[in-house]
């Protein structure tokens, strides 16, 4: 494939591709941040009877933190100047997640029940598999968006003779 | 075509936050009573995520205190312990 095909194949998919990797982000992130939020003693439980956290300290931390992290996000992926910031911001939380489910999975002495919401239906293992998706959309989102930045940079210079 | 662009995150944004409170249980009546401790003779409620059949017993212990471990229950007599996925105490907020 040429690289004017390949530029026409970007051009006609990458926008959608690209919109409906930011809303799943979005709605993921909202729906895990209010129900962290809205069960709040649930989640710090979890977070203070894990086997990778030996202290309070971090599980009263990241009780906050995470969910606030996850809006502020969620908020920077929904605003289009600010869309690649959040992408990488996603990316980093993903990234963040599955090194921690991948702990429970293969080196956790025991494997703790984490309850709650939707996603509590899945196995710790599915979970894994799940982040994993994620993990490699996030990375699959930045590139469409660097590469479709690119290209209406190049359309943009072709036409006027200067860059966006 | 702008507003456009913005309006399935927003959408999105907005399925999310109706799903998130759709899907809590943490308007039940007994969603913070899943099982009961026996302490001087008083039974308490405690929050635990415990049931009838795992491997370990489901036994907690108050943030505070650690030298004390108390059997969860499924109700308030000694009939019906909990087991848990864990080989080690819960530690929960002190239910009194």
């Amino acid at each position: 494939m040429n690289t004017h095909r390949l530029n026409q194949f970007i051009k006609k998919y990458s926008k959608v591709t690209l919109e409906i990797i930011i809303s799943i982000f979005v709605l993921i992130f909202v729906y895990a941040a209010l129900t962290k939020l809205i069960e709040g003693d649930r989640f710090y439980n979890n977070l203070n009877n894990s086997p990778i956290f030996e202290s309070s300290f971090f599980a009263s931390t990241l009780s906050w933190l995470i969910p606030s992290l996850e809006v502020v996000v969620s908020l920077f992926i929904i605003k289009q100047k600010t869309r690649l910031i959040g992408l990488y911001g996603a990316l980093g939380l993903m990234l963040v997640f599955t090194t921690y489910v991948g702990g429970i999975v293969f080196y956790s002495p025991y494997i703790p029940c984490s309850c709650g919401g939707v996603i509590s239906l899945l196995s710790w293992p599915q979970h894994l598999i799940l982040n994993i998706c994620l993990l490699a959309l996030a990375i699959l989102g930045i590139l469409l968006y660097i590469k479709r930045k690119k290209l209406a940079n190049s359309l943009y210079y072709q036409s006027t003779g200067e860059f966006l | 075509m702008k507003s456009f662009k913005l309006m399935l995150p927003m959408l999105a944004f907005v399925l999310a936050i109706g799903a998130a409170f759709a899907f809590t249980s943490s308007t039940e009546v007994d969603f913070y009573a899943n099982g009961y401790i026996q302490i001087d003779g008083m039974w308490h409620q405690v929050e635990v995520d415990c049931e009838q059949q795992a491997a370990f017993d489901c036994v907690v212990q108050i943030e505070g205190e650690p030298e004390e471990t108390y059997q969860v229950y499924a109700e308030e007599n000694t009939s019906t312990p909990l087991k848990g996925t864990a080989p080690v105490p819960k530690v929960i907020s002190d239910p009194r």
